[in-house]
């Protein structure tokens, strides 16, 4: 056995228990972002396909994870990029059906999950890494390829928005009673 | 109104419901191990890794930068194009890089020629970072690559297939996923760019005949997730036809459920098409069926192909691993197979022999499998197949060619620069044909080449610069 066949059965051992390891929180993480569990496992798939090719692809886990969220945050992005400029060439768009949001939709917290809806990818990244995943605004940064001060900002204006929002829709529930 | 703290702890509440409550991920690990399982390791093309075998690691530029190119020009799937710059032909516009980066050298995909002077590349820049490829430039020279006049610029990859119709004047140029799809029919000197099918929300595959006959498949915006839909067009995406509605996880699951659209369309006439797709394989995988689906009737319907296994080999898909079947007229098609070796105690599968099986009818019978002589000092080789026994091999500067489907090589006399890497090739027949080339150095920079005797001597053609500034030969 030579050497590349030797280091790729070593790469691809060492990729698959990343795998392992990471698919989950990954695919957890894109469907917070795309709001779709067949779009956020193609996204996934790909991100990891990509870092799989890439020689930059980082050794630790702790850089592999950092870098494979921010390759989640531009897939999502293309597909957002794509579907504004299908939308904006003419091409009716029909009405989303979003199939599931899966666990979103099983959640109890309607008026939550509503207000997340309404957050930007960027705010719902923060958000999504400092509260789902319980990271510290530093690591949060870190992954997002952002400054400290920008994430904390960045949190605080997402959480005004969703204080606002479920504000709004608590007072709209009173009212309907 | 909530407190920040009552907010952020109604928050975490939500983040653990929603942790609880999603759905068990084995499927999608498995389908990215299998994915990877199929997917050429940088390490093949680059025997050095700096984030592992720490005694084997250190960092080449040049073999980065091969990698770089070849993982951009491999098909990677996502498409950043979004927004047309230009549908007006010019000869002439102001550069957009003059200078590539160091290391990071634009991309080159979609080389194309119609006859000895008429011929088409992109040119992508390629950003660093995890920013995505972009704005990419579509050239066409017509004296053989002496002068290239910029015709086409959008953002984002390059093509998935530039198709043009052997008098040069039809053409196509379609992006992964289906965006960009231009289309032109003077020879690119107007384009019109084509609107996918709205119910196509996520393409993921996509295939044309030729400049004006292709499908995509995609998922359907439904309630019920999984549904995908084949679309067909005859006029150039001009109009679109839904032929069929699947169920990804029941139509492609390899005999088990939770199929993927990941993998690669095909079709080697209007009925005729197969769909490779990542089979499962790797350590603590159940393997399952490898082979591919094949429809005969335009997408409507799909089964699964079976190839006979070489004498005393088991195909499945940890053992297997099946490619695009490679067509070179309506008759005419090669698959290849790689075996794949699993050793007992879980350790990494190892790529072994290859095989090749051949069809003159369209693909509907194929030959017994033929062994492949992979030439020493090529590891998973990506074969140029001109025809049915005819394959070249680059590696550098050496040019290897078989005339019998891979049972015996010879090394061509060949002049391609050393320490290069072909990203791009485009054989009219066994003689005439042209490559584009990475040459690596430590400002890498790509090159285009002619051969009209088989690969056995080349002749450099002009470059076209990115950003469209005319080259003059």
């Amino acid at each position: 056995m030579d050497v590349a066949m030797v280091m790729r059965s070593g790469d691809r051992l060492w990729f698959e228990e990343i795998v392992l390891s990471l698919a989950r929180p990954a695919t957890k993480f894109a469907n917070v972002l795309v709001h779709d569990f067949d779009l956020a496992e193609e996204i996934v798939q790909e991100a990891f396909a990509r870092m799989w090719a890439s020689p930059n692809t980082p050794s630790t886990e702790v850089e592999f994870r950092r870098y494979l969220y921010r390759t989640i945050t531009n897939l999502a992005n293309d597909h957002y990029r794509k579907s504004a400029r299908r939308s904006t060439s003419g091409s009716p768009v029909p009405v989303v059906v979003n199939p599931l949001e899966l666990a979103e939709a099983r959640a109890s917290d309607e008026a939550m999950k509503d207000a997340l809806s309404i957050l930007g990818l960027r705010e719902r990244q923060a958000i999504y890494l400092r509260y789902f995943e319980d990271q510290s605004f530093a690591e949060t940064a870190r992954i997002m390829g952002a400054r400290q001060v920008t994430v904390r900002v960045m949190v605080h204006r997402a959480l005004g928005k969703l204080r606002r929002h479920l504000s709004t829709s608590s007072m709209s529930d009173q009212v309907a009673i | 109104m909530e407190t920040r703290t009552e907010l952020e702890e109604r928050l975490s509440a939500y983040a653990r419901e929603y942790d609880r409550e999603f759905p068990a991920t084995a499927g999608v690990e498995r389908r990215i191990i299998a994915r990877i399982a199929l997917a050429p390791s940088p390490s093949v093309r680059a025997p050095r890794r700096p984030w592992a075998w720490g005694g084997l690691a250190g960092g080449l530029t040049r073999e980065l930068a091969v990698v770089t190119i070849l993982v951009l020009l491999a098909g990677v799937l996502v498409v950043g194009a979004t927004k047309l710059r230009s549908l007006q032909p010019r000869s002439v516009s102001p550069p957009v890089t003059a200078t590539p980066p160091a290391g990071n050298p634009p991309d080159w995909t979609g080389l194309h020629f119609v006859s000895a002077n008429v011929g088409w590349i992109a040119e992508t820049k390629t950003n660093s970072g995890t920013t995505g490829p972009g704005p990419t430039f579509l050239y066409k020279t017509t004296d053989g690559g002496r002068t290239w006049q910029q015709q086409l610029t959008w953002d984002g990859a390059g093509p998935y297939q530039v198709r043009f119709s052997a008098d040069g004047v039809q053409g196509l140029v379609l992006g992964q996923g289906g965006v960009p799809l231009f289309m032109t029919a003077d020879g690119g000197a107007h384009w019109q760019r084509m609107a996918l099918p709205p119910q196509a929300t996520q393409v993921w595959l996509q295939y044309f005949l030729d400049a004006r006959e292709g499908w995509i498949v995609s998922y359907l915006n439904e309630a019920n997730p999984g549904i995908a839909g084949v679309f067909h067009t005859s006029d150039g995406g001009q109009t679109w036809t839904q032929t069929a509605r699947l169920d990804v996880s029941q139509d492609f699951g390899n005999g088990q459920a939770g199929g993927s659209l990941q993998g690669y369309l095909v079709f080697s006439d209007s009925s005729t098409g197969w769909l490779t797709t990542f089979a499962s394989g790797g350590t603590g995988i159940t393997p399952v069926q490898p082979f591919p689906y094949v429809t005969h009737d335009g997408g409507k319907t799909w089964a699964v192909q079976t190839f006979a296994p070489p004498a005393g080999v088991v195909l499945n898909s940890s053992t297997a691993i099946f490619r695009p079947p490679v067509f070179f007229n309506e008759s005419y098609g090669v698959e290849l197979v790689i075996q794949q070796s699993v050793p007992v105690g879980g350790a990494a599968p190892a790529l072994g022999a290859t095989y090749a099986y051949t069809t003159t009818d369209g693909g509907n019978h194929w030959s017994a499998p033929q062994a492949v002589v992979v030439p020493a000092g090529n590891f998973a080789p990506d074969f140029v197949m001109i025809d049915s026994s005819t394959w070249l091999l680059f590696g550098g500067a050496k040019v290897e060619r078989t005339t019998d489907g891979g049972r015996h090589w010879k090394v061509l006399g060949g002049a391609l620069p050393a320490n290069s890497s072909v990203v791009q090739d485009d054989f009219q027949d066994v003689n005439h044909g042209w490559v584009a080339l990475i040459v690596f150095a430590a400002q890498p920079t790509l090159e285009l080449y002619q051969t009209t005797d088989g690969g056995a001597h080349w002749t450099a053609l002009t470059v076209p610069a990115l950003g469209g500034q005319p080259a003059e030969g």
